[in-house]
């Protein structure tokens, strides 16, 4: 439970997004794309840092790189899932590269490419699994370089 | 997969599905609290228990998630199966087509929304016969 101080009913909300931005577990995003490579932030981070130590050998958010990330296929992979989301179609010509943490921000960021010449509108979740009771695995989104 | 094998609630896989075969996978998930049933009431089970992919349409519905991922243009001609609890490994398999007539890669997250405050529902992914 996060304690808001009181303020102004009009600043509240923006107190509150404040405080879960950099905590987010899920984000889920609306992106226009151009063509060629684009770095997203998708504002989620580890909220626990102790989680580790809870979950042994659970895949980490993924390795720190600054963009655009590291080459694909790089190790260990990101347990962040990246869905597409309706409307299917304008995914046909996007791809992405392996989440990575940008140290700058201490947040997970996605580079995708637009392989298309025009601008995609897509729609995307964002989702760390993270969780006491559920442990994953996860593969690169690519083989190995 | 190594010592979380078979208490996986969820797992990312890359795979290569040759041409026009069908190809069962193991998923690696499992039911890590088998006392689950009992606090979600009516929850969709993992799956039919059974040696062989069931037919298409074979309720009750697998609560499993096959969330399809990028790039998404390499799904366009794969279809699967309801995911089942296969009884030689106690995990899930599902088993997917490749209709075409290349092999292709895929990215996919199997997940089980398995949750203590979380119950839901699930139809099977094909109609019956």
């Amino acid at each position: 439970m996060y304690l808001v101080p009181f303020r102004d009913p009009a600043t509240a909300q923006e107190a509150i997004m404040g405080l879960k931005a950099g905590a987010l577990l899920w984000n889920r995003m609306s992106l226009t794309l151009p063509q060629g490579f684009t770095p997203v932030d998708t504002l989620l981070q580890q909220p626990n840092k102790s989680f580790p130590g809870y979950s042994p050998g659970e895949p980490p958010l993924g390795v720190e790189a600054a963009p655009p990330g590291p080459a694909d296929g790089t190790s260990p992979a990101s347990r962040v899932q990246v869905i597409p989301m309706a409307p299917t179609g304008p995914w046909v010509d996007i791809t992405h590269g392996e989440p990575f943490v940008n140290p700058a921000t201490g947040t997970v960021w996605v580079t995708f490419n637009n392989a298309n010449k025009t601008p995609a509108t897509v729609n995307v979740l964002f989702w760390d699994p993270h969780s006491m009771v559920g442990p994953g695995e996860a593969v690169t989104y690519h083989p190995a370089p | 997969m190594g010592l979380k094998a078979g208490a996986l609630l969820w797992n990312r896989r890359r795979l290569t599905l040759p041409a026009g075969l069908d190809t069962n996978i193991d998923t690696g998930l499992t039911q890590p609290n088998r006392s689950f049933e009992s606090y979600s009431p009516g929850e969709p089970p993992l799956g039919v228990v059974a040696a062989a992919p069931p037919a298409p349409g074979t309720p009750p519905a697998s609560r499993i998630q096959v969330v399809p991922m990028s790039p998404m243009a390499n799904w366009a001609l794969v279809t699967h199966g309801e995911p089942y609890l296969d009884t030689d490994t106690n995990t899930i398999h599902v088993l997917f087509t490749n209709g075409g007539q290349t092999p292709v890669n895929i990215n996919v997250l199997f997940w089980d929304p398995h949750s203590m405050v979380g119950p839901g529902e699930a139809d099977t992914y094909s109609p019956g016969d």
